[in-house]
Formats: structure tokens, sequence, C-alpha cells
């Protein structure tokens, strides 16, 4: 069996050139990062999907745009960034969090499961500043290396990496508690 | 190693950042002895495991068909108004409704005539309603009076269309003019590319040199004059300008991005002082010959700002960007078309 590896590049060419399968297949491929971005940037379903619409729209009609140099995840990074930004300033959606203490705390529960987990683990993923729940999810969702993400955040490289870094500890220290841990799961310093 | 050390080092190899060769076996080491960061490296490891929120199936195949659907629909419409593969137009945004956004200032001022014309029939039947009932002539001259405002606002309507036309090359609607609008930013011209001024310079870089002239007369009363312009070869982003009392201004080339490529502001049209807005090149001059625009949407850059390109106009060439962009865009406020090409 062979198997045929093509690079989004290629999709992004294909579909330039009118292969519309070419676009599907982009869009299956990079439809859960757009979306999960989406959910965590505005939490409930319905605005999620809007803007998921809207950046595969968008991208859609500029794909002659797009000249290769950058990866295509850097793009639509940054075209789902703007999207979801300007669906607020249109007045029309609210950004997360509304006020952290709105947010349902973290039930105790047994993550031994990774479903559990999961659902857990966006739980307290909304409870992050959203300048760190960016910086992961440009990282963590769309693949960006961290000098990918500090162009496109407009910071520097290690504020990227500090903010991922912040996140992650913080995710430890919500997590842990909510399982019932005895510390606070934090790294200290010693 | 200590847990911050250690965390971040774990952090930054489950990113794929290489790291000094022994310090993640250093970093593991720690986490075997310290629960902290073990349970910081689980956590890590499990995050990796588990898949983020998914978008529901249904929303993929709908995403799909929606843009099955308007690669269809620009199959079938004619070139002028669509086509985005290639060196062709774009598909008009389906917010933008059934007409494309250059004739929504002329669908405004067709409205607005219109609007003063059912004015003027109104107040014309009501004038002679009037006249009819107290037949006094006063009564007729005060309407008369009313009526001539309403021609009043007549006539700027069709000032308005006048303006309509000159928008066709590539100049602004008629509530953008320059008469109403802001001065621009401190801007200068250099090798047909537009600069900003950045602030006055107490040195200037050592492999800079000068490379030119330009005309400016940064905001010296004394008016427009050669000035030399000193710039490092290699970097052309920044040019120093000298000024009259022998200091230096720095200025930034003005650029914006699209598909995170970097595109500079463009111009043949000379900025002689500072306040005067960069137009379109000349070559764009050419309204055609049933007055349309001469540009067509083609996409967005990544402020999400609208992109033309002129028929048959490549991207790759460079586009055009309407007025009435929002405040932090880096043509805000220019109530004239800009044109933007590709930075070397």
């Amino acid at each position: 069996m062979v198997t045929r590896v093509t690079s989004d590049a290629d999709l992004v060419a294909a579909a330039a050139s009118g292969d519309h399968s070419a676009y599907a297949t982009l869009v299956r491929l990079h439809a859960d990062a757009v979306y999960a971005h989406a959910l965590r940037f505005f939490g409930d379903v319905p605005t999620a999907e809007d803007a998921t619409q809207e950046v595969f729209l968008k991208v859609f009609r500029s794909l002659g745009s797009f000249d290769g140099r950058a990866r295509l995840s850097t793009w639509l990074y940054r075209v789902t960034r703007n999207v979801c930004l300007d669906m607020v300033r249109a007045g029309k959606r609210t950004p997360l969090p509304l006020d952290p203490v709105d947010l349902e705390p973290l039930s105790q529960a047994d993550f031994s499961d990774d479903v559990a987990f999961a659902g857990a683990l966006e739980v307290a993923i909304a409870t992050l500043p959203p300048e760190e729940r960016e910086a992961l999810g440009a990282v963590g969702l769309f693949g960006l290396t961290y000098a990918e993400a500090s162009g496109t955040l407009g910071i520097p490289e290690g504020t990227v990496k500090s903010r991922v870094f912040r996140a992650r500890r913080a995710l430890t220290h919500i997590l842990r508690m909510a399982e019932g841990g005895d510390h606070d799961g934090l790294p200290q310093s010693g | 190693m200590d847990c911050l050390k250690a965390a971040e080092t774990l952090s930054a190899a489950y990113d794929g950042v290489p790291v000094e060769p022994g310090l993640l076996d250093r970093a593991h080491a720690h986490c075997a002895t310290c629960p902290e960061c073990a349970a910081f490296a689980e956590t890590l490891a499990r995050m990796g495991h588990v898949a983020p929120p998914r978008a529901p199936a249904p929303l993929v195949e709908r995403i799909i068909e929606a843009t099955r659907a308007e690669a269809d629909a620009l199959k079938a419409a004619p070139a002028r108004q669509t086509a985005m593969f290639g060196t062709a137009g774009p598909a008009q945004p389906s917010r933008r409704g059934l007409l494309p956004s250059w004739w929504q200032p002329r669908m405004t001022a067709f409205v607005s005539a219109a609007a003063v014309l059912l004015v003027g029939v109104v107040a014309s039947l009501a004038l002679i309603g009037q006249a009819g009932l107290t037949g006094s002539e006063a009564d007729l001259e005060q309407s008369l009076d009313s009526y001539t405002i309403d021609a009043t606002v007549a006539d700027d309507a069709g000032d308005r269309g006048a303006e309509e036309s000159a928008e066709a090359l590539g100049e602004a609607p008629a509530e953008d003019a320059p008469s109403t609008t802001m001065p621009a930013p401190p801007y200068v011209m250099w090798n047909e590319t537009v600069y900003v001024h950045t602030g006055e310079l107490l040195e200037i870089p050592s492999e800079a040199t000068t490379q030119g002239v330009t005309v400016s007369d940064l905001d010296d009363p004394e008016g427009p004059r050669e000035r030399a312009v000193i710039a490092d070869p290699d970097d052309p982003a920044t040019i120093f300008v000298r000024t009259s009392n022998g200091g230096v201004m720095g200025f930034e080339r003005v650029v914006r991005t699209l598909g995170l490529r970097e595109y500079a502001l463009v111009t043949d049209q000379a900025i002689p002082a500072f306040g005067t807005w960069p137009r379109l090149p000349s070559r764009f001059e050419t309204a055609e010959a049933d007055g349309s625009p001469a540009f067509t949407l083609i996409g967005f850059d990544d402020l999400n700002v609208d992109v033309y390109v002129p028929p048959a106009g490549d991207m790759a060439d460079g586009f055009a960007v309407a007025p009435g962009t929002s405040p932090d865009d880096p043509a805000a406020g220019n109530p004239y078309w800009t044109w933007w090409e590709p930075v070397p």
C-alpha cells in the first residue's frame, strides 16, 4: 500500500487552481484547530461554529494571496484570531472569560480516563488569562513554533514561551486540585 | 536543577524546542525526586494525548458545501465581478449583499437623489394644496423658500454624483474628500515609496550613506525643497532626511502585511509637504468607458482589510486599498485609494 502525503502548500496550490476537493481536504485537516480556538475564545458552540465557517470562507476567498513563504497553519491562526476579534469588535459576541467567578468550578473527579481529563482540561483552560490561553492555542492547537507565534501575536519569543509555560503550570495546578491532590502541583523554585 | 528550570525545560522540549544536551535528562532526573514536577510532567504528557474539542462533522460538511457553492458561483459569474483564482478578481463576500462594494456609494447617491426628488414632489403637492387653500402669495413665497432649500440639497446630490465619477479614478467618495479630512501624517516619498516620520535622530547608523534626494517641506515654513536622503542600502525600510538646520529626521517605510508578507505603500505622486495624502500611482488614473472603477476585490490582508487588483491584475504585483480603513490601519484617514507593492 502506498500512502501519498500531500503538504498544505500542495493542497493550497491545488485549491487555488480550482480543485475544490483539495480545499475540502484542507478544511477537514484544520477545522478542529480553528473550531477549538474559537470555542475556547467564545465559550459557546454556536458562536464557535459561526467563527469557524467565517474563517474558512475568508481563507477560501484569499487562497490566491497565500504565497507559501509561511506555513498555512500560521496564516490560518492569524485569520482565526482576527475573525474572533472582529466578531467581538462588532459588538455581538463576548469572549471568555466574562468574569472568572461566573465560570463553573471544576468539580472533583477521577481523571483516569481521557474523556474526563479532556473535559476537565477544557474547563481549566477557560480559567486562564486570555493572553496565556491565546499563546497556548497558537502553539498547542495550530502547532506554531514560538517564533511563529511571536510574529503573529506581536510579542517577543521569550514572552510566548513564558506564557505557554505559565498556562501549563496553572493547568497542572487546577487539575491536580480538582483531582484531590494534596499539594498545589506547582513546580517551586529551589 | 531547581523546579522552575526543570518545568521550563520540560515545557520547551514538549513544544519541540531544542534543549541543551543533558538538560532534558537532568529535568527528568529532577522529576524522579520531586512530586510537584512529576505531576507537571505527567499533566504535560496527558495533555498531548487528549484531543482538543473537535469540529462537529455537520459543520465541516457545511463549510465544504458553502465554499463549493461559492466556487460554482464564481465559475458561473462574469469574470469582471468574480474570479478569485489566478489573476482575476475575487468573489464578493456574502456579507456584502447583492451588489459589489464599489456600488454602495453609488447606490447611496442614487437613494439620496431619489429622496430629494420625493421631498420635492411632496413639497410641491403641499405647496399647491396650501396655495389653493389660502390663495396667499406670501404663503406661496414662504413655501418656495422651503422648496429652494430642498433644491440646494438636490444640487449637493449632483455634486456628489460628480465625485462618484471621480471615485472611479481611485478617489474618495464625497464624505471623505480632502477638504473635510484631517491632514496626513508626516510622509515623504522616496523611490516611489512612502515613508512616515518616526522622530528626530541624534545620530545616523554608520552603514548609512546618501542615497538620493527627496522633495519635502519637512514642515518647514520655507516650503518644499530637495533634501538628501541617507539610508543603509541593505535596510531601505528606514531612511534619514537632512533638515534645513543640519539635523536629521528618521522615517520608516509604510507597510501592511498580507499572508505574512510585507507590502509597501507606493506612489509616483509627489508628497511635497507634510499633511499631503499619498495617492494612487498615476497609471491607475484611467476610468473604464462605463465609468466603473478600475479595481476588483480579490481578498483581504492580515488586518482583514479588503484588497483590490486591477482587471487581470496579479496580487504578486501589488494591490489597492479603498479609503475608510480603521484607525489602526496604515492607511487610516487617507481619503484616496492607496497602492501597495510587495517589499523586495
